[in-house]
């Protein structure tokens, strides 16, 4: 005899489990990865997960999570003010757009777009770099470390992604 | 009315978006004076969240890293153990052929003070009985060994062997009641026979009493009884005990030769030895 046991989440419960997600997601961002000794695997790990918000939710619930985290994480920068904000929002911005046009469930997509979009991030980053005269003069390694960063950050995706997509859906 | 607000709704939320992202970005050009209440909002909330967050991560990881540690270095104090005990035995080798380097170079510089061959020797094992004093010495028949041979060491007289087999020979220990050995006082030439008392101490019999022997007075060979080369140390006097109606007095002996801590010794093949005058000093 199989027993078949379903379960119907409501809409809070499911945006309670992202919600719950996404913060343990920014903690460790917050506390573990600012540590890392090397700066090519200092990832963006939000970045992924507003990725898999907008995948999971309206445009405009996407976009009010990206500005609403991507401000948190620009209020602990202190510096390069909508840096995080305009980020995530233009990540929510391309998975909505692309939607249908590309399966985003697949992982190699996801690595693809979350890969471009941290190559992105690297690209603005050091074009701030540039022009902010308080920078010393950048190491030409630097490209190096934001490839490699968005290397690892597409290859991380898929794994943070996916518990967001599992929570999104209201049945196991 | 409703129709209306829903239409305007897109353009609200582009509106809203773009106040918030002009708001973000104006933060840029913003001289640094005190955090506006939505910064403050932002700060006061997460500070905390974090702060606890961050106390409970240092707590998980010194527990974790206490624990790694404390694996290590239990590996690492097996680990050392194992080297310590074989670093142990291997500098009691060490110390051992030291030891040993040591009693051979004695023996050695002491063979080279005698004339005629002497066979060195080590002692198999003393008598187990601990009624008798003689020991087995590796070195028999077949060296060469036979009955009557003198024993030395570097130190002094060891005894004389007793008996042997082909590979293997006994030796009398100076020390032992049946041991006799034609013995002088080096200070006076004061004659008498050595023999043994007990695993520690002989008697040097036969000396009347109206002689002159003092504690501390050195005794050595006579080579007067066709054993024992003339000159060779037995020991040291350590007691005199006089009778008036003994003919003789009674001195007590302290052999030269640790006799109980033998390893190496020497075996004279002949008696044709004539140590050097100054020997017995």
């Amino acid at each position: 005899m199989v027993l078949r046991v379903v379960r119907t989440d409501s809409g809070w419960g499911v945006t309670l489990r992202v919600v719950l997600y996404t913060l343990s997601i920014f903690l460790v961002q917050a506390v573990w990865v600012p540590r890392l000794p090397y700066p090519a695997v200092r990832v963006d790990l939000l970045l992924p997960v507003m990725l898999g918000v907008a995948m999971e939710w309206s445009l405009v619930g996407g976009l009010v999570w990206a500005v609403l985290w991507g401000y948190v994480l620009d209020m602990l920068s202190g510096k390069f003010w909508g840096f995080h904000v305009l980020s995530y929002v233009v990540a929510v911005c391309v998975v909505h757009i692309s939607l249908e046009k590309f399966e985003f469930r697949n992982p190699l997509y996801q690595m693809v777009v979350v890969g471009g979009c941290a190559l992105g991030q690297g690209v603005v980053l050091w074009l701030y770099l540039l022009v902010e005269p308080q920078t010393p003069p950048l190491d030409p390694r630097v490209w190096q470390s934001l490839v490699i960063r968005s290397v690892f950050m597409g290859i991380m995706a898929p794994l943070l992604i996916h518990p967001v997509s599992w929570w999104g859906k209201s049945s196991v | 009315m409703i129709e209306w607000l829903r239409r305007l709704r897109g353009a609200f939320f582009i509106v809203l978006f773009l106040a918030a992202f002009f708001y973000v970005s104006s933060l840029n050009f913003r001289p640094p004076e005190r955090m506006d209440l939505l910064q403050r909002f932002v700060v006061e909330t997460v500070g905390p969240l974090l702060k606890f967050f961050g106390g409970l991560s240092g707590r998980i990881e010194n527990a974790v890293g206490e624990y790694i540690w404390l694996r290590k270095v239990r590996e690492e104090n097996e680990t050392l153990q194992k080297r310590v005990a074989g670093l142990e035995r291997q500098l009691v080798d060490y110390q051992e052929a030291y030891i040993e380097n040591m009693r051979l170079r004695r023996l050695l510089d002491f063979r080279s003070t005698i004339q005629g061959e002497a066979i060195a020797a080590q002692v198999v094992v003393h008598d187990m009985t601990g009624w008798f004093q003689t020991l087995i010495v590796d070195k028999g028949f077949r060296d060469g060994i036979s009955p009557d041979m003198p024993v030395v060491n570097d130190e002094g007289v060891i005894g004389r062997i007793l008996d042997v087999s082909d590979r293997y020979a006994r030796v009398l220990m100076i020390t032992d009641p049946g041991s006799a050995v034609d013995a002088i006082v080096q200070r006076n030439r004061v004659r008498g026979i050595l023999s043994g008392k007990d695993s520690g101490t002989c008697l040097f019999k036969y000396v009347r009493g109206n002689l002159d022997v003092q504690v501390g007075d050195l005794i050595i060979t006579s080579g007067k009884d066709g054993l024992f080369p003339k000159g060779l140390r037995l020991g040291v006097v350590q007691g005199i005990f006089k009778d008036p109606v003994d003919l003789f007095q009674k001195i007590e002996v302290k052999p030269l030769v640790r006799l109980s801590a033998l390893e190496e010794l020497l075996i004279f093949k002949t008696a044709t030895v004539v140590p050097e005058a100054g020997s017995g000093n």
